[in-house]
Order: C-alpha cells, then sequence, then structure tokens
C-alpha cells in the first residue's frame, strides 16, 4: 500500500493506481472529459490536471495517468487549476456551443460564454472512440485525420470502412454523440446481397457463421439478448481482456498461442503457406545472448530431422533441427547482419528463416499448440532445474528469469547434457551443410 | 576490408593519412546540401574532365564547414604546403586555381584564407605571408570547432581519413579495454547535456536505460531538425557521418542495446541517401553490423525518414511515428528509458549530443568537463541566422558571452543598422531586447531571463522588424505544426493566432492582450508536450518587453516603425 496526501487527507492506495482513481475513491471529483474507465488514459482533455508535490518541487499532471508515489502531496482545487480549467472549458465551448454535454461541463466549471469565435464542431476530439475500437475491439477502423486544428476522427480517405464490424462501441462511448459509425454501415449492409450480408457477431469473431433473415433488427435475435445479457453492457466490452490472452509465461518461459511449438525448441508460424521459424524463449535465456549462426543456404531442402541452425553466444553452441519437411525460401536479412536480434525479440524482429512446407497440414497435426505446448514446456520447465541441479550442484531460483551469463558459467560436460536433454533429443543426423553468415549474403 | 584489430586500424590510419597529404595536389569540393544547391556539382564535373585530360591531382568531396552562404568551398593543397581556402567559387576562379595547380604556384588572387599554416613542415611560400590562417579569419575566428572541426575539411565517405583524425579510437578503447559502466562512467564524468534542447544529463540518461530491465534496448538519434533557423545536425551528418556513428555504438554499447535508428528529417533528401551510403561503407570496414572491430559486439543502425510533421522531434511522438502510428507525444510516466519503442527500453539522444560521445571517451571526461561553465560542460553549435553580417554555425564553449557571439564573431547587423532583439533558442526562446544582450549563453543564465538556449539557433533581428509581425508568424508556425491530440496546445494556440490577426490589423482592443495573456498562461502551464508548453514563452514575453510594438499595433493598425 502506498500513503500520500490528497487535498490535505491522508490516504492510501494500492500500488498501480493513478491519482484519478483513487480521489474518486474517496469522493473527490476530478472534472474530466477523455478519461474512461476501461481503457488506458490519454491524456487529451488537460482538465484532470492536478498539482501534485514530489520531491520538493511542484508540478502539474494528469491524474488520469499519474500513478500514485509515496509521500506525494496531490491538491486537485487551487486558484491555478481552476484559472485553467476554466479556460479549457471555455475553448471546447467556443468549439462545440451546442452540444449538451459540452455546455454542461462549461457550467459546472463556471463558464456561461465563450468569448472565442464559435465553430459548430460536434466533436471534442477526446479520442475514446478512436481508443476503443483500436485498444478494446482490435479493430482499428477509425483513427485521426489530419494534425492541429483541421484534426477529425474518420475512416481512411473517408471511405465506407470495410474492417469497420458495426460493434457500435464508439457511439457507446462517444461522450458528445458525434460518432455515427454502426448506423451507417448498417445501412450499407442492409443493401449487400445476401451471402456477404455478415451477421455483426461473425464480424466480431464471436460466431463463425449465422445467416439470419432479420437483416440487421437485432433486437430480434436471440444471440444479440444472450450477448447484452452476459456482457451486462455493450457486447464488445467482453473482449476487454484479450489483449493479456495473447502471451503467457511459464515458470518465467513466455508462451505465444499464435505460434506451434517443436519439441527441439524452435518456433513456428504460418504465414500465406509459408513457415516462418525462430528460436522459443527457453533457448533465448539458456544462451544469453547470441553473437553468431551458421545457416543453410537458401534453395536448400530439408528432410524430416535434418539440422536446421546452428547458434552460438556466451562460448556456447547450439545445433537445432527441422520441425517441418521443406524448402528454406527466406533468411531474415536483420538477422544476417545482426544475429543479436535472435535473443533481444525471439518471437517477431529475430525470426530466423522462413520455408515452403512439403504438407502444410502436418503441422497443426504434429507440432505443439495451444495446451500440449504449455504441458510441454512446463515440462522442460521442470526437467531443466532438475537437470542444473545435478550437474552445478547448486539451483537456480525458480521464480527468476535464468541468469544472463548462465551459459559462460556452465562446464562444457554440463552443456554437452543440456544440449542433448532438450535440443538434439535422440536425432543423430547431420545431413544439411551449414554456412557462417558471412558467407550467405 | 575489415577492421578487426589494432593493427588494422594503423592501416587505415597510414591510408587516410596518405589520403589527406598526397603527394599530388589535392583538390576538394564541398558537396552537401548547401554546396550542391549552388552548383558544386558542376564545378566537380569540371574538375573530374581536367583529371581525366592528364592533370595529376587526388580529388575528393567533403562535407560543409558551417557557413553555406560562402559555398561552393574549395580546398586546394599543394604538397608541403598549407591548404588554401576558397570560397564561392565559380567557373571562372576554378579555371584560375587549376593554372595554378599547374604551374605549381600560388596566386592570392580570391583567397580566403589559409588552414593550418603552422602545421605544415617545409619552406613558407612567400605570398602566402599576407593571407591570414582560418584562425585569424571571419568567420572561423574565436571558434572552438571540437565537432565542426573536421567538417568541410576531410572526405565525409573516407573512414580511412576519419581514422587518420584519431577517429574511432574511442570506440577501439571502449569494446576492447572498457566495461559498459566505465563507458556510462566516463560520459557522466563529462557533464554532458542533451544538445536537443532540454539538457537533460546523457550519462544520467544513459546510466538508467542499462538498469532497466529488458534484452531488447534501442537507441534512436533524433535528426529530426525541424527548428526554424537550425542546421547544425544536417552539417555534422553530412560532413562527418562516422563521428555520429562511432558515437550511436558506443551509446549502444554503454546500455547493452544492438539496435539503433536515426530518425532522420523528410526534407533532408540528399543526406538521406548520403547516409545510407555512409552506412554500406561503415558495415564493409566491419564498424556496423556483426562483430564490430573484432569484439564480438553487434549493433545494427537503420535510417528511418519522418514524415515531415514537426512534433516528431519530441522524443515520444518520435516513437510513435517509427511504430507507424500518427505522431502524438505520449504521456510520461512511463519514461522512454523504461518503455519506449515497441514498450522497450530506448534512449534518444540529439545528433550533437551523441557526437561529443567519442571526443568524451577518446579524452576522458574530466577533460570535457574542463570546458565550459559549472553547470553546463563542453562546446555548442550555435546557429546564427537573421540580419547578422556573418550567419552561420558557430561552435562556442558553453557560458561565451552573446553580445560576443553577435558582434565579434557574427559580425554585427549590416548596413549599419542596431539590433532591435534576438531570439535565442528558436521557435521557443524569448526574444531578448537589444540592452540586454550581455548576457552568457549557458542553460541556467539564459533560464534565469526566462528565456532558453534550446537548440542553439540564434535569430537576430536588427531595427526594422515589427515584434508583433514575429510573433504572428511564430504562432502560424505552432499552429500548423501542433499535433492536436491535446485541447490547450490545439485550440488555445489556435485561438492566440486568431487574437494576434486581431492586434495586427489594429480591430483588437487592450483588454485582447489580457485574454491573450490568459491563452498563453493555460497553455504553457496545462499542454501535453513541450510544443504547446513552449510555444507561448515569446508571446507572453513579447507583451512585456515589446509593449510598444504592440500598443502601436491596437491603436493604428500599423507597424511602430511606419507609424
Amino acid at each position: 500500500m502506498i500513503t500520500f496526501i490528497i487535498d490535505d487527507k491522508k490516504v492510501s492506495a494500492e500500488e498501480g493506481a493513478t491519482v484519478f482513481e483513487v480521489a474518486r475513491e474517496f469522493g473527490i471529483e476530478i472534472p474530466h472529459l477523455c478519461y474512461h474507465k476501461d481503457m488506458e488514459p490519454y491524456g487529451g482533455c488537460r482538465l484532470c490536471m492536478v498539482e501534485i508535490t514530489e520531491n520538493g518541487f511542484t508540478r502539474l499532471h494528469p491524474s488520469c495517468a499519474f500513478p500514485v508515489k509515496e509521500n506525494i502531496v496531490v491538491k486537485t482545487d487551487t486558484e491555478r487549476l481552476r484559472k485553467g480549467r476554466k479556460i479549457i472549458a471555455e475553448l471546447l465551448l467556443a468549439r462545440c456551443p451546442d452540444v449538451d454535454s459540452v455546455i454542461n461541463l462549461a457550467e459546472s466549471l463556471g463558464v456561461k460564454e465563450a468569448r472565442f469565435k464559435k465553430m459548430d464542431s460536434d466533436c471534442v476530439l477526446c479520442g475514446q472512440c478512436v481508443r476503443v475500437c483500436r485498444n478494446v475491439a482490435k479493430v482499428g477502423a477509425i483513427d485521426f485525420i489530419n494534425r492541429g486544428k483541421n484534426r477529425y476522427v474518420g475512416t481512411p480517405f473517408d471511405l465506407p470502412s470495410d474492417d469497420c464490424i458495426g460493434c457500435g462501441s464508439c457511439n457507446y462511448v462517444c461522450p458528445t454523440g458525434s460518432m455515427n459509425m454502426e448506423h451507417e454501415n448498417v445501412l450499407r449492409w442492409r443493401n449487400l446481397p445476401g451471402t456477404l450480408r455478415k451477421c455483426r457477431y461473425m464480424r466480431m469473431g464471436f460466431i463463425s457463421h449465422k445467416m439470419c433473415p432479420n437483416n440487421y433488427q437485432c433486437w430480434n435475435c436471440e444471440l444479440d439478448q444472450r450477448m447484452e445479457d452476459l456482457a451486462k453492457t455493450h457486447p464488445i466490452f467482453i473482449l476487454k481482456d484479450s489483449r493479456s490472452k495473447e502471451k503467457e509465461t511459464i515458470g518465467n518461459f513466455e508462451i505465444r498461442f499464435d505460434r506451434f511449438y517443436h519439441e527441439g525448441h524452435v518456433w513456428v508460424k504460418r504465414i500465406n503457406g509459408l513457415m516462418r521459424l525462430g528460436v522459443d524463449d527457453f533457448t533465448r535465456q539458456i544462451i544469453g545472448l547470441v553473437d553468431d549462426m551458421r545457416l543453410p543456404s537458401i534453395g536448400t531442402t530439408l528432410e524430416s530431422e535434418d539440422t536446421l541452425f546452428e547458434i552460438s553466444g556466451n562460448e556456447k553452441t547450439l545445433l537445432f533441427y527441422t520441425p517441418i519437411e521443406g524448402d528454406v525460401v527466406h533468411i531474415n536479412p536483420d538477422i544476417l547482419d545482426n544475429p543479436s536480434l535472435a535473443s533481444m525479440s525471439p518471437y517477431e524482429r529475430g525470426w530466423i528463416l522462413t520455408i515452403e512446407p512439403m504438407d502444410i497440414l502436418r503441422v497443426s497435426k504434429e507440432l505443439l499448440s495451444g495446451r500440449s505446448a504449455k504441458e510441454w514446456l512446463k515440462h522442460e520447465f521442470n526437467e531443466f532445474h532438475d537437470l542444473v541441479g545435478q550437474e552445478t550442484k547448486t539451483d537456480l531460483p525458480l521464480d527468476k528469469p535464468i541468469p544472463k551469463d548462465f551459459a559462460k558459467a556452465v562446464s562444457k560436460d554440463a552443456w554437452k547434457k543440456i544440449h542433448k536433454t532438450f535440443f538434439i533429443k535422440k536425432r543423430k543426423k547431420k545431413r544439411v551443410k551449414l554456412h557462417r553468415i558471412e558467407d550467405i549474403q | 576490408m575489415k577492421i578487426k584489430n589494432m593493427k588494422d586500424l594503423d592501416k587505415v590510419k597510414d591510408t587516410g593519412m596518405k589520403s589527406l597529404f598526397p603527394k599530388r595536389p589535392r583538390i576538394s569540393i564541398s558537396m552537401s546540401t548547401c554546396g550542391l544547391a549552388l552548383g558544386a556539382d558542376r564545378l566537380f564535373q569540371k574538375i573530374t574532365k581536367e583529371k581525366k585530360s592528364g592533370i595529376k591531382i587526388s580529388l575528393h568531396q567533403t562535407g560543409c564547414s558551417g557557413f553555406c552562404n560562402l559555398e561552393p568551398m574549395a580546398i586546394v593543397r599543394l604538397p608541403g604546403k598549407p591548404a588554401l581556402l576558397y570560397t564561392q567559387m565559380t567557373m571562372e576562379k576554378l579555371e584560375r586555381v587549376i593554372q595554378d595547380i599547374r604551374k605549381k604556384k600560388i596566386t592570392k588572387e580570391g583567397l580566403f584564407c589559409t588552414i593550418g599554416s603552422d602545421s605544415v613542415s617545409g619552406k613558407p611560400d612567400p605570398v602566402l605571408n599576407e593571407i591570414p590562417d582560418y584562425q585569424d579569419t571571419h568567420p572561423f575566428k574565436d571558434q572552438h570547432r571540437l565537432l565542426l572541426g573536421n567538417c568541410g575539411i576531410i572526405d565525409p565517405l573516407s573512414v580511412s581519413e576519419y581514422v587518420a583524425m584519431e577517429g574511432y579510437s574511442a570506440l577501439y578503447n571502449a569494446l576492447y579495454q572498457m566495461r559498459p559502466e566505465e563507458v556510462i562512467k566516463e560520459v557522466v564524468e563529462s557533464g554532458l547535456r542533451g544538445r536537443g534542447g532540454a539538457w537533460f544529463p546523457t550519462g544520467f540518461k544513459w546510466d538508467m536505460a542499462s538498469k532497466s530491465s529488458g534484452d531488447e534496448k534501442f537507441v534512436i538519434c533524433n535528426a529530426d531538425e525541424g527548428d526554424p533557423g537550425a542546421y547544425k545536425d544536417r552539417t555534422i551528418m553530412e560532413g562527418n557521418p562516422f563521428k555520429l556513428f562511432e558515437g550511436i555504438v558506443l551509446a549502444g554499447y554503454a546500455i547493452g542495446s544492438h539496435q539503433g535508428i536515426i530518425y532522420l528529417r523528410e526534407e533532408y533528401h540528399h543526406t538521406f541517401e548520403f547516409l545510407n551510403t555512409a552506412i554500406e561503407i561503415a558495415k564493409q570496414y566491419g564498424l556496423l553490423g556483426k562483430n564490430i572491430m573484432g569484439s564480438g559486439f553487434n549493433f545494427t543502425l537503420n535510417i528511418v525518414r519522418g514524415g515531415g510533421s514537426y512534433v516528431c522531434g519530441e522524443e515520444t511522438a518520435l516513437m510513435d511515428s517509427l511504430e507507424g502510428e500518427v505522431g502524438d507525444p505520449r504521456l510520461r510516466p512511463p519514461f522512454p528509458i523504461e518503455k519506449g519503442l515497441w514498450e522497450r527500453p530506448t534512449i534518444v539522444n540529439n545528433v550533437e549530443t551523441l557526437s561529443n560521445v567519442p571526443l568524451i571517451i577518446q579524452n576522458g571526461g574530466k577533460w570535457y568537463a574542463n570546458i565550459g561553465t559549472e553547470k553546463a560542460k563542453g562546446t555548442k553549435i550555435l546557429s546564427v541566422v537573421g540580419n547578422v553580417r556573418h550567419p552561420g554555425l558557430y561552435e562556442v564553449p558553453l557560458g561565451t558571452n552573446l553580445k560576443q557571439v553577435i558582434y565579434e564573431m557574427a559580425g554585427g547587423p549590416f548596413n549599419g543598422k542596431s539590433i532591435k532583439a534576438v531570439q535565442v533558442g528558436s521557435p521557443f526562446g524569448t526574444f531578448i531586447p537589444a540592452d540586454k544582450l550581455d548576457v552568457t549563453l549557458d542553460p541556467e543564465s539564459l533560464k534565469e531571463m526566462g528565456s532558453m538556449i534550446g537548440s542553439g539557433v540564434i535569430v537576430v533581428l536588427d531595427q526594422d522588424t515589427c515584434i508583433v509581425d514575429i510573433l504572428h508568424h511564430l504562432l502560424t508556425f505552432f499552429v500548423e505544426e501542433s499535433c492536436g491530440k491535446c485541447v490547450p496546445c490545439r485550440e488555445g494556440v489556435s485561438r492566440m493566432e486568431e487574437l494576434m490577426i486581431e492586434i495586427y490589423d489594429g480591430r483588437a482592443t487592450m483588454k485582447d492582450l489580457k485574454i491573450l495573456n490568459e491563452l498563453g498562461e493555460t497553455a504553457r502551464d496545462f499542454s501535453l508536450c513541450a510544443l504547446g508548453g513552449g510555444a507561448p514563452a515569446p508571446i507572453l514575453n513579447g507583451i512585456k518587453d515589446f509593449k510598444k510594438d504592440f500598443e502601436a499595433h491596437i491603436k493604428t493598425g500599423k507597424c511602430l516603425r511606419i507609424s
């Protein structure tokens, strides 16, 4: 718990909470416009600014984004803040003189009339619609267009969006009622031929196929009703934690659920009928910083259990075997330039090569994924710690990543054993010729 | 060839010395963006033709030395003689120079100055007695050219010439003899602070970045040089790119990063192609890429061009832009050293800052800390523009007097006019009235005056300038370049511009000045990033210091000088 002072009151809050949330918990309402409790802070309206004194320095910070810290002094309502908020409200009122929520906000801050030339916008550019579409619905159909005072929210080239799933979250969060994407798109979809008239829940990815005769009068639909009941609020919000589903750690080893894993610690990702390969987090942590590798040349045909590539770092080497049969069609040009990428970003920029597989269906049948990958990695984690305990007579801490210089510290014999247990398994063949990076370019 | 050890480095150094002091006459033409704009390529073609027709010379291209109005420049070095600098070259001048070379003699006609007359052995030429050395000539006089020293003299695309000028010795020492913490310690000791405008201690930033957890880290070199009037970064990049690369690799080594990105201003078309060539050359020498100088350290460097937005020079907006998003500044915390590009620890340093690093590692932090003032160490490249006799880049130790820079080094105003105001740190710096110019150039003393040194642009305005006019011009710049994310900057600054037009046209009252003040204070205190927060400073101070200009406009609708 963290204790600090807010408006002369001593309060305590959990670590990671923001000043805005804590203030609200203790009954202090800070004016705000772009804040939404289900989304990341944006900090665009600047109404929720508070005075924070930290280490003797007093500065203004947006309370929606400022995490609470020990011994800070927060003031939410001073002369300076009132003056600034008033000006901001006045500026917003001049922009949107006819929008009720802005008029109410301005009135609550003591502004009745704006002294500037009036515009007739109905959007305050708080960015809630953009954020909900991108971060919550994971669609990204709308974004800001232009900059400065010409900025507005819209779709690319102002054309009707094919990415929009018609979920209506933008309408739902908009504080001024200027968003109308859902309605516009539904009108457009109604005129499509029957086979293209995809159900909204299909577009959202909840169901795989559903063709109903309702023609977007969703209030007649049972599914729609159930979704509303389930989500309590608008349906899209049940997608909220989808981000955390993307990756997970098993005993400190990161695992990605959109990848297939081979028991020789190579991951595989399907891309347009090709297979992209790289080394997994387990390998990365064991070897530390990779500084060199040996790779097959482009065009090499790999048969089952052929050698794939060799990586080295910290004066140690690891050999890998191919998880799939096929031809090497592409080598990551960045990795040729800088092999260290494989350990810095093993799942993204540090991929190693692409293979055109003989039989793409075998990948999903034979390689590990999802639950099976999870169980396998857990097994490897336990076995690794057992083995290290036996070999080095010291136990690595179970709750921390493997130390960076582990490979350097470990003896040659122990390394051989690790290599055999986790990477070679029982394979023997060594048919494919590997080349030094310098020779490949 | 790849440099893999000290022996290789010495070999390259020898090649460089031979190339800098060849046995045949050496001609170099400065061919950076400014030189090319003034026709340097035609001069170069002409000499190439002459060379083909039999004259024995060694021909080179160089970068800009910081005085674009003197371009195109040519440097001629006859064996055993000091180098001769010719400025504002034309075809006729060039033909005369070529004739001189043929006859192996020096004529002083059109000669600007000599370079390094004291460093050359051999018989001094009697003709040269009357020609001053560059250290005694305007505009090079009194400068302390640590960073710009080699710009315009060495061939920027020749690794060997840079190595001959003690280049890459710092990186070699760091990679082979120093641990990353020791590199950071030297930088902390040097007191180097960020030259992009915020003056944050560089060593402190690196120290924090090296301690933040994560295996993937980034070094970003901010070359989005957008301040109106600034061109120091371009001059360094086009005049001595390997110094910058050396600094970037040192930064990467210090914080444990293996990837660097140069975020280059969109408008620098020539620089982009030039730097790409330089990177390829550095790779061939094993100074970038895999296994740098045989030490086992890998580092990749890429160039990304901006999209022409000024606000993308702000480090968080810059990272948004690199990620392919709209370049909007992010909220802080989290700071880039914890979660920067792609949520990885990232350091963002200016071109000038990074170029200082090789000097610090080579000569030690203590040596660097001797230059400058108590709190601001080292030299600063000032780009002096506006109504002065010798506009250009002046590299001076921090703590140099502003008056001295403007009047003695840059030659003061021309046509017998007097100075009205000087803006230091354009565009966010305040306009300093002529009677307050007796101030030392360092962040602290300028901050005391309510101004800032920023990235070192000094705009000199003479008596004919109207402050209201120039402030309105500045405001249109800010309105145009605001990203539009936060209300005080998007709405507030554009309303300030509206009011300024009213004032300019004489439709405003003294009451409007008060509103302008209120808007300015709100934008200053409540904005998200330094653009909105810095924009009001020149206006707020302008209202205070140049009240007469404002009153004239409000009452008569005309500028003070006309009414």
